[in-house]
């Protein structure tokens, strides 16, 4: 048990490393592309060049580049940003982490509900309108553009019909921290997280359907009517426990990816000044030390999240847990 | 007779996770002669399929020798064995999955010979279908139109096709009904009396084995614990094993015999001594302590027991 | 043969929606104590008529009647019958790998079937499942309950089956090939704990193709085929004298295991019909050596010796 934990910590650790090493290539050892005219950004003056070639070291080689850069991310953490005149990038990533955070949470709940009780909701009634109707509307939702739902969403809510009954209630784009007031905050976040969870609920739902349905087939859950069990118990304990997998696998990964910057169009959209739109910002400025900040975060996120769905793996397989797989 | 095939101390083992070793098969020796049929019997997991395909070459082993009309066959590349292959083949118990779906019978069976550059395909097809009982008829259809049954008649006719002086068939009728399954085993009789082709039966069912083999190799845990001329072998069994082998078998003519105890040990962890000194209802301390190594009885019947029954 | 009548399926009929029937008029009976072994090849339908007494079959139209312990199955309410699946009646299955659960442990699964039906504590629950596993041969029943189906071997996981399905104590024990996935020695373990079930007073019906399982553990025996009865009657009976050409062929159809070997064993030509294309007369006439003109009405299931039943021309006085 902890000789596992212990390999996958230093698998972890290991997959951070190569990603490092990466995005240190992609952005600083591309030939022909001087990484401090780059940093300095565009129009900056000979002394300010000289002073990041110096700090940054590129008059170096590239392993002590390297190892200067990673100890500016992650030790002294005062990688700033010379577009954004002297701003520290690191703290202002881990500001916006918080607004993504809370964003993709509220999203995950939505779509994790959303998906359970339309995928649960098909696969029982399958092959009738409300099967056909769900997925669909499943269909409808996962070909949906977030930004353009986003946009029609504030085109109604903000503008069109904000004084009517259903809207009134809707507050100004933007984000409102939960130390301040937490029913502000789920207020700010509600139709955001909602808008990021429709394609989501669609992807979802077909996935657990198909998955319960395959799962509904096998010969467990046979014994399982002949225990006497009755239809709820069938679905909902035996189907579903055989059907998470994939489920949960997916959702890792989503998650992880969100939370990394992936809901950046929806940030965007809502003006949230979340890592998305962090990464937005930046890629829009070139600002390169805030763009190398905001991959390493995102790096660091997907690679935590796909430890922790291996270990909700084990725990939901006792097969996996033995390194067995199959049956 | 001459020998056709023969094994050496014999073993495969594998290699598992976590520094463990499954030993499938171990320190096995045996021959079989020209139009010999000789039967691999035992459990799941003593060993026997992957004797059966070691033998032949598939999968090479991890110590000891096979040698194919005296030349030797275990250690060659696949390139070397290619030269081989056609003298051995194999029949698989799944009939089902043998054959690829999408392609006509005719395509699969003319495919070895093309392989090996042969020439009158449609004449030895033949021929073949009218040995195994199906008329040409079947060859433009697919795999999935025809019974069980009948994909076993393919697959033998598939196997024959180049001609080979060896078959290793695998479970041959064990997923087929009873009244099919007496087909099966009369065909393959058949065919090997008018070919006179040598046999490896790889098979559980001790009745089945019977009618078909001349000679039979009762295996547990990786190893032969019994060999002899079937008929003598089932007639009075030396191994203990062999006899409760034997006694289980469940028969219409006679009442349900008090069982063996205990399960099949693991291969990953075989017991000390004899292997089967766990189950046997005739242990006897030595039994714990020493293997008992194959000796002879009788003409051409050993058996590895401190305390044979014989 | 006082003893008190359990289950008795009278003119069991079952159809697919399409209006193919898979069983056409099977009437069985199975008493108190006794073991009916139910024998037919792959498709016979003897499954299928397990299957539809413990009302597994969502989708095919049954009609006839299968009655148990006096009451009538068909067109109860699932809600009743479910109440009788598993505590009445108990099922066990070919591949304990695949009928339990994968992923959960096994005593989690048996604790589950008894507090579907009786009301008791997890403790207690787990108390019973750690007794039954005991009584079934299981060594360290306490140790085995936490495990997963996947830790124990095929005999010890068939054994844990065993002792799920009689959690509940049912009067009838349903086994679907209970031992065709196990080895022969292990297969002899699992015949002689379905003996002592079945002396201990619960009804037994044993769905298998093995001819020689049958004899050793049932009393009685039904021949299916194509989705008839052709032949009923009390094992010892059947197995000495086979009235019915299919049982006759199916026995001669096993290889001897003493005496002379045979050049060729006796076979069956052809193949069993498919549902839908079933013979207007009797279903084996296509098959049966002894095929006569009357054989083109299909004969009715009759009892031409005391306690025996065939459906045969043959027989027909």
């Amino acid at each position: 048990m902890i000789r596992s934990f212990a390999s996958r910590t230093g698998q972890m650790l290991l997959v951070i490393f190569g990603i490092s090493v990466l995005v240190f290539c992609i952005f600083f050892a591309t030939p022909g592309a001087d990484p401090t005219a780059r940093i300095a950004g565009r129009g900056a003056s000979p002394q300010v060049v000289a002073r990041i070639r110096a700090e940054y070291g590129f008059d170096r080689p590239l392993p002590v580049q390297y190892v200067t850069m990673m100890q500016k991310l992650f030790v002294s953490r005062d990688l700033t940003s010379f577009v954004n005149h002297g701003q520290r990038v690191v703290p202002e990533v881990l500001q916006a982490a918080p607004v993504t955070l809370s964003l993709v949470l509220w999203a995950a709940f939505f779509w994790v509900s959303g998906s359970l009780v339309f995928g649960i909701a098909s696969a029982v009634l399958r092959d009738s309108w409300v099967d056909r109707l769900l997925m669909v509307l499943g269909l409808i939702g996962l070909s949906m553009p977030v930004f353009w739902l986003g946009e029609v969403v504030n085109l109604v809510t903000q503008s069109r019909w904000h004084d009517t009954f259903l809207f009134r209630w809707v507050p100004p784009l933007g984000y409102v921290p939960f130390s301040q007031s937490p029913w502000g905050w789920a207020k700010a976040l509600f139709l955001p997280s909602l808008t990021l969870a429709v394609c989501f609920i669609g992807l979802y739902a077909r996935v657990l359907r198909s998955e319960l349905l395959t799962a509904m087939g096998e010969d467990s859950i046979r014994t399982a009517r002949a225990k006497g069990a009755g239809p709820v118990r069938v679905w909902l304990w035996h189907g579903l426990r055989l059907s998470w997998l994939s489920y949960v696998s997916l959702f890792g990964l989503d998650f992880a990816q969100l939370l990394g910057g992936g809901a950046l169009l929806t940030e965007v959209v809502f003006a949230l000044p979340g890592v998305g739109r962090l990464t937005y910002q930046a890629l829009a400025t070139l600002d390169l030390p805030l763009i190398m900040a905001t991959v390493m975060y995102a790096a660091v996120f997907v690679v935590i999240a796909n430890a922790l769905v291996d270990g909700l793996y084990a725990l939901l397989d006792p097969r996996i847990r033995e390194g067995r797989h199959g049956r | 007779m001459t020998i056709l095939l023969e094994a050496k101390n014999l073993s495969k083992h594998y290699r598992l996770a976590r520094g463990e070793t499954l030993r499938a098969v171990s320190d096995v020796s045996l021959a079989v002669h020209r139009g010999e049929a000789l039967a691999l019997v035992g459990e799941s997991g003593c060993g026997k399929s992957t004797l059966g395909r070691t033998l032949i070459g598939l999968g090479a082993p991890s110590s000891g020798e096979v040698f194919f009309e005296g030349e030797r066959i275990s250690g060659l590349s696949d390139r070397a064995l290619r030269r081989w292959r056609p003298r051995m083949q194999m029949v698989f118990q799944d009939s089902s999955s043998t054959f690829n779906p999408r392609r006509t019978i005719g395509d699969t069976l003319a495919e070895p010979m093309r392989i090996h550059g042969r020439t009158g395909i449609a004449e030895r097809i033949g021929t073949l279908l009218e040995q195994v009982g199906l008329s040409s008829s079947v060859l433009s259809r697919y795999p999935h139109e025809f019974s069980g049954g009948q994909r076993q008649r393919l697959n033998i006719a598939r196997a024959l096709m180049l001609g080979p002086e060896l078959l290793v068939a695998d479970e041959p009728t064990s997923a087929l009904d009873v009244s099919v399954q007496a087909q099966i085993v009369n065909l393959l009789r058949e065919l090997r009396n008018s070919l006179g082709v040598a046999c490896v039966f790889i098979s559980h069912d001790l009745a089945v084995v019977r009618q078909m083999a001349d000679r039979i190799a009762v295996m547990y845990l990786g190893r032969i614990v019994e060999e002899g001329d079937v008929l003598a072998v089932l007639e009075a069994p030396a191994h203990p094993y062999t006899r409760a082998l034997l006694n289980a078998v469940p028969r219409p003519d006679r009442p349900l015999p008090p069982p063996l105890k205990g399960d099949v040990p693991s291969p990953i962890h075989p017991p000390q001594g004899c292997a089967f000194h766990t189950r046997c209802p005739l242990t006897q301390p030595r039994c714990s302590q020493e293997r008992p190594e194959l000796h002879r009885i009788a003409e051409g019947r050993t058996v590895a027991c401190h305390y044979p029954l014989l | 043969m006082g003893a008190e009548m359990l289950l008795k399926l009278h003119h069991l009929h079952l159809e697919l929606p399409n209006g193919t029937a898979l069983l056409e008029d099977v009437s069985l009976n199975v008493r108190r104590g006794d073991a009916l072994g139910v024998v037919g090849e792959s498709g016979s339908g003897k499954s299928l008529t397990a299957m539809s007494v413990m009302g597994l079959l969502p989708g095919l139209k049954a009609s006839g009647s299968i009655c148990f312990e006096g009451r009538e199955l068909l067109g109860m309410k699932d809600r009743e019958w479910r109440r009788l699946r598993g505590a009445g009646m108990a099922m066990i299955f070919q591949d304990p790998m695949t009928a339990f659960l994968p992923v959960r442990s096994i005593g989690a699964q048996i604790d589950e079937q008894i507090r579907l039906h009786d009301r008791v504590s997890r403790r207690e629950a787990r108390a019973r499942t750690v007794a039954l596993l005991g009584r079934m041969g299981v060594p360290d029943p306490e140790a085995a309950a936490k495990r997963y189906p996947h830790q124990l071997s095929g005999g010890l996981r068939q054994r844990a089956m065993i002792a799920m399905a009689l959690s509940c104590g049912p009067s009838l024990l349903i086994a679907d090939e209970p031992t065709t996935a196990l080895d022969v020695t292990v297969q002899a373990q699992i015949l002689t704990l379905l003996c002592e079930i079945r002396d201990s007073g619960a009804g037994v019906m044993l769905i298998t193709h093995d001819m020689g399982v049958v004899a050793q553990t049932c009393t009685h025996v039904a021949v299916v085929y194509s989705g008839l009865v052709v032949e009923q009657g009390p094992v010892a009976a059947v197995m000495a004298r086979p009235l019915h050409p299919y049982t006759q062929a199916l026995l001669e159809a096993i290889p001897p295991l003493d005496g002379p070997r045979p050049e060729a064993l006796p076979t069956i030509p052809g193949r069993p019909p498919a549902p839908d294309a079933r013979p207007e007369g009797c279903v084996f006439a296509p098959r049966c050596r002894f095929v006569r003109p009357d054989c083109a009405v299909r004969p009715a299931l009759r009892e031409p010796e005391e306690g025996r039943h065939v459906a045969c021309v043959l027989y027909d006085a």
